[in-house]
Formats: structure tokens, sequence, C-alpha cells
């Protein structure tokens, strides 16, 4: 069952030199108890788009079209005012985001108040939304604290007690304090240890065996896609590239970017082979290439990719590319 | 054997932490690097692994005489560099460069690339004229990839992205030609797409000029990408050194397995079985005497490992482990005992 469904969805950021096109004509859907990774480099429009859903977008950020759409209701009728900015405090939309929509913030690090106590923060965000008394919403956080692996007595130290893999533990205990039905993780384990990473990542994966919630994982990192996540879908440019089953995904991928980027990854497994790299860099978007925003960095760009945009198209059940020559480059490598 | 440019020998590096003015007690000291030894060779890379605060920095600082070691010797080319003064000193800093991880703060935004560059060259007394150290710059950078080299050496830092400054970072190094460079996570800023091609590019400068690196990184997959060898860190030691094909497929240390098997892959449909490890890296702050990873290891054994500390020793050709018991736990004679997770 589809649980959130993004459509077409376009943002775009006013600055001084003119419009970013952070965003542009994205389509995403994610269902119930299902892992959807999200795989860009920076400026590829996947934090963007995670703060379009949980409306925490930038002033200067303006939808120029799309949907999103949560169990039926459309969150940017909602929210959007005349010109295309998001009303981030309309009430709704506050009581749909943590309680329904919650979020675990890419800087963990610094995403909790340093003055205040961990546990307080969290009691706080409890008890804003639900009609709590402050010892219940306490026994709540022990068990979230359990959860999560933190020990109990650490409620009440500061958040420069606790370790780096800790804060992002109660990060994770924070988002999931209301008990909601998507978390969006922004780059969760980005800033951790190996050990404490993969830790982190396999507590994703207990909660989502034990609540059946859902989950956007945004990520940089394939293997970290290919160790949660069922779907995936890589961005580029502000664009989707290419979605579909991870596993789909991952064996037979028929765009050039997820090409380069699978074979620019050092791996621990295998035979050591030479890592491609892709040329270039990514474009400004600001001034978009025409056509194929890919193609200036393409080993295989023609005519055709420097005019037209290529067209999501599904080159197998349930996956997607956009490339003019996806066929040929689908399966056969 | 290939010539030996580098040799370490037990160094340390000890910080102590200030405790105020009007406290008399002893000061809290923390063994950043406490004992390591290896060599580095013409033409090899070594790659300095480890997580967050296991002193692989501060072990490519102290190599580089950025900080004095607290103890021990550093050797480069038969000399003490911690005795080096005055000509011989500056001699030193000229056979050695390091690279940073932040090409935007590694590079001064006010100078441009021309001065970057030329800079290394007048403080070192290279290149009799202006021409001449142009035309080094050019080089310079052609060798690091940015070609031509005419377009990028009047621009500025903020003009260019970051691969492209850490391909400056890189020019400026070779420029002077050292005979080893450091290298400090010199691509963990990066976007993927760029990271590869740096990489690369290291390997054929090393290649092309037989330069021995030392490699330190958090990444062991980049470590095993980059190496000929690989030196895992924890706590300020080295638990497990050997040939980098040897410690991925063979790890014996059961600090290595357990890091290793940590390591996510990118393969969907891969099985992921994790060695376990106990709690989290305990505060290098006065450390109990006895192994370091004592604390988290499913091994330990009361008597042995709280109360000495094990030395390297040679278990494969080549391949050296610090562990009491690795014989026994390879064996499968010693069990792992304490609370393991559930996996997912």
């Amino acid at each position: 069952m589809v649980l959130l469904s993004v459509q077409d969805l376009t943002i775009h950021y006013k600055v001084a030199s003119g419009w970013v096109r952070a965003v542009e004509n994205v389509s995403i859907d994610v269902d119930t108890k299902e892992t959807l990774g999200l795989v860009g480099e920076s400026g590829s429009g996947k934090t963007t788009l995670a703060y379009a859903i949980t409306q925490l977008l930038p002033k200067n950020a303006y939808v120029k079209g799309g949907k999103i759409i949560y169990q039926g209701k459309d969150l940017l009728k909602l929210s959007m005012k005349d010109d295309g900015t998001l009303d981030i405090f309309n009430e709704e939309i506050r009581k749909i985001r943590w309680k329904d929509i919650s979020m675990i913030f890419q800087a963990a690090l610094n995403a909790f108040n340093p003055v205040y106590k961990v546990g307080d923060q969290i009691i706080e965000a409890i008890m804003a939304h639900k009609d709590i008394k402050y010892e219940d919403a306490r026994k709540e956080v022990e068990r979230l604290y359990e959860f999560v692996g933190i020990p109990k007595d650490r409620i009440d130290n500061y958040p420069h007690e606790y370790s780096g893999g800790m804060k992002q533990r109660a990060m994770i205990a924070m988002a999931l304090a209301l008990s909601p039905r998507l978390v969006l993780a922004d780059e969760p384990t980005t800033a951790l240890d190996v050990i404490t990473q993969d830790r982190i990542l396999l507590e994703i994966q207990n909660l989502q065996k034990e609540t059946g919630i859902s989950m956007i994982l945004i990520t940089h990192d394939v293997s970290v896609v290919a160790e949660v996540s069922n779907k995936v879908a890589v961005m580029y440019a502000g664009k989707i590239v290419e979605k579909g089953s991870t596993v789909e995904v991952f064996k037979h991928y028929a765009h050039p970017y997820t090409e380069g980027l699978m074979a620019s990854f050092p791996t621990i497994v295998g035979e050591k082979r030479r890592l491609a790299s892709i040329p270039g860099s990514p474009p400004d978007l600001v001034n978009p290439p025409k056509g194929c925003r890919f193609h200036p960095r393409c080993p295989y760009a023609k005519d055709i990719c420097m005019e037209q945009e290529p067209p999501l198209i599904e080159i197998s059940p349930g996956h997607f590319t956009a490339c003019h020559f996806a066929r040929e480059l689908y399966g056969g490598k | 054997m290939a010539e030996v440019i580098l040799k370490v020998e037990n160094m340390k590096k000890y910080y102590e932490l200030s405790r105020g003015l009007l406290s008399f007690k002893k000061p809290d000291v923390v063994k950043a690097v406490d004992g390591i030894s290896f060599e580095l060779h013409e033409g090899e890379i070594i790659g300095l692994v480890g997580e967050t605060g296991c002193g692989k920095t501060t072990t490519g600082r102290v190599v580089v005489r950025l900080e004095m070691p607290t103890g021990g010797n550093v050797m480069f080319k038969g000399k003490d560099i911690t005795k080096l003064e005055g000509d011989e000193l500056r001699e030193f800093r000229k056979s050695v460069q390091m690279i940073f991880q932040d090409p935007y703060e590694s590079l001064n935004p006010r100078f441009t690339i021309f001065k970057t560059l030329t800079e290394p060259l007048i403080v070192n007394g290279i290149g009799e004229t202006y021409e001449e150290r142009v035309d080094l710059a050019i080089k310079a950078l052609e060798e690091a990839g940015l070609k031509p080299g005419e377009e990028y050496i009047g621009r500025y830092p903020h003009e260019l992205s970051g691969g492209q400054r850490q391909r400056v970072a890189i020019a400026r190094a070779l420029i002077i030609n050292p005979k080893f460079i450091v290298a400090d996570e010199p691509v963990s800023m990066l976007d993927v797409s760029i990271r590869s091609g740096v990489l690369n590019l290291m390997l054929d400068l090393k290649e092309k000029y037989n330069l021995p690196i030392i490699f330190i990184t958090h990444d062991i997959a980049v470590a095993r990408y980059m190496s000929d060898r690989i030196l895992v860190m924890y706590l300020g030691k080295v638990v497990e050194e050997g040939p980098t094909e040897s410690i991925i497929f063979d790890p014996l240390h059961p600090y290595t397995r357990a890091l290793l098997s940590a390591v996510p892959v990118p393969d969907p449909e891969r099985k992921h079985e994790r060695i376990p490890i106990k709690g989290d890296i305990p505060s290098p702050i006065n450390l109990p005497p006895g192994c370091r990873f004592a604390s988290r290891c499913v091994y330990f054994q009361k008597g042995v490992c709280d109360v000495k500390d094990p030395e390297l020793r040679e278990i494969k050709k080549g391949h050296f482990v610090a562990c009491h018991f690795v014989e026994k736990i390879l064996s499968g004679e010693l069990k792992p005992t304490g609370e393991v997770k559930a996996q997912a």
C-alpha cells in the first residue's frame, strides 16, 4: 500500500544569480513497511526533497509544481502560499510533522540543544503533541532508550556527555517518540565510525521489523543503501535518473550515472579492480545543461542527449531509467 | 628489498590535559600514540587505518615533524628527525609533504593557485627565475590532472570544485619533489564520483615516481584500494599489520575482524555476518594496563589480557598481530563470551 506519493515535484530556490533548479519533476512512492534509499551526490536535490516532504524548506524555496500525497491528502495544498513558498507554521502540517512523518537529521551531533538535558528534549517533543503527563512521557522515553540501546541513566545527561553514536541513537529515539508512520533519515550514519554505523543500521533494520514503519534513507553511500533499503532512487542534478528495487538496480543498472557511481566505489569484497571515475563535476543548477543533465559527463553521450531530455521509462517491471540508450545499457555491460 | 625511507621505532606521543592553575594533582595524560613501529619503503603505500581517536592522524603529524614525539625514534634516511636543526631541518622539510583532508581549508583563499604553488618553491629556493617557477607550477598542475595548467594558474580556490582543489593540494605537495608524502583522509570530503579520480591520480603518481605515501583513512575499502600494506590502529597502538589482501581476507585480531565485518558492501544480496564487539571506544584518558582492546573483546581472558600488553607477533609471513590468544581464537579453542546482540 502506498503511504506517501510524491508526484512530479519541482522545487526551485531563489538566489541572486537566478533560480536554482534543485528538484525537477521528481516522483517517488513509499509503501508501508518499506525503506526507500535515495542516493546522490551533494547538490543532487535529495535533501531538498526530504525537507519538502517534512515541509521544512528554507524561505527562498518555491514549489513550482507537483503533489506530495500522504494518506490521500496533498500536503502541499494544506500549506502552500500563493507565491509557491510553504507555510512552515501551518497548523495541520504541524500536526502531521513529527507525529506522522519525522526526521533523523544529518548533523545529529548538533541537532540537540546543548543547554537542555537530552531526555527532557525528547519529553518536550512528546508533550507538545500528546496530552500526556510528564511522568508518563518520561516512561515513554525510558522505553525508547531501551529500544535504541542507550542506558536509562543517561536520560538526565546533557548532549556533550554523549558520544557521537549515542547522540545519533538519541536522535533516532526522538524521531520515533510519537510512533510515526514514516521516518526520513538524512545521512544518519555519515559522521560515525564504521562499527557505530553498522550498529545504527542494524538498529534501523530491527526497528522496522518490529514497528513496521516506512523509511526514506538519504545517503551518498551506495553500500549503505544495499545494506538496508529494498527500493532505491538515484538522483542526479535535481532529477531521478533511475529507480527500482535495490536488487534490480544494483544488478541491472541501465543509466550511465548509476554505472559510474557503482564503478567508482571501492569495496572489501572480490577482486581488486581499478576504479572508474566520472569526469567533470556536477552542473550548476542555475543553468543546467540542455537535454540530459548528465550528458557533459556521460561516456555514451550522442547528439540526441544534448537536445532532448530523456523521459523516465520502465525498462523492466518496476525499474525506471531516464536515458535515451537505456535499452542498450540494460543487462549488457 | 626496497630502500627504507622512514623508520619509526617505538614512537610515542602523549598529551597532558591541563588541570587548571591551582590543581596540584598530576595532570591526566592522553596517550594518543603509544609505542608504534613501522618502516616505509621506497615506492610503497602504507594504509593507516582506524576509528576516530586511534592516533592515526597524530602519527602522520609526528613523522613529518609537525609535532615532536614524547618518546621513540623517527629515522629518515638514517637520521633522527627529532634531532634535526637549522639547515638539516630545512632539508628535511623539503623532503616531505602533507595532503590534508579538507581542500576548502587547506588552501589560502586569498592566494591564486600560482601563488599557492610557487610559495613552497620560493621558501625552499627552487627555481631561479620567475619564468622557471611558472613552468614548474604549470607542470605540477598538469601532473595533477588539471590540464591545461595555464587555465588554472590565475584562479582562486573559490573558483574551483572540491576535487580540483584537492588536485591543487596534490600539485603543491609534488612541486618540490618530496621523498615521501603523508596524506590524511585526502578524499573523505569529496563526492563519490570525484573521489576515485583523485585516488587513481595518487596511485599513478606513486607508480611514476616510486613515491612512498603514508595514507591515513578511516575507510577500509579505500585503504584496500590504495595500500600495499595496512596498519590497523586502536587507541594509540598498532593491533595488526600485514600485506593488504592478507588483512582484508584473513584478518586475525578480534578488533580487525569486527571492524571488517562492520563495513557495508554494495551488494544487496549479501548475507551480512557480523563479528561481535562490545561497547564503545573507551575514553583514552588514563587507560588501564593490559591490552587496550580488553574492555571490548569477546575473547577477554582475566589475568592475562588485563595485565599484560600484547606485543606484535608474526603469525603469517609479514602479517603481525598483537593479541595473546590469536592462535586459540583462530583454532576455535576460545569461544566468544558475553552479550552478543541479535542480528537483523
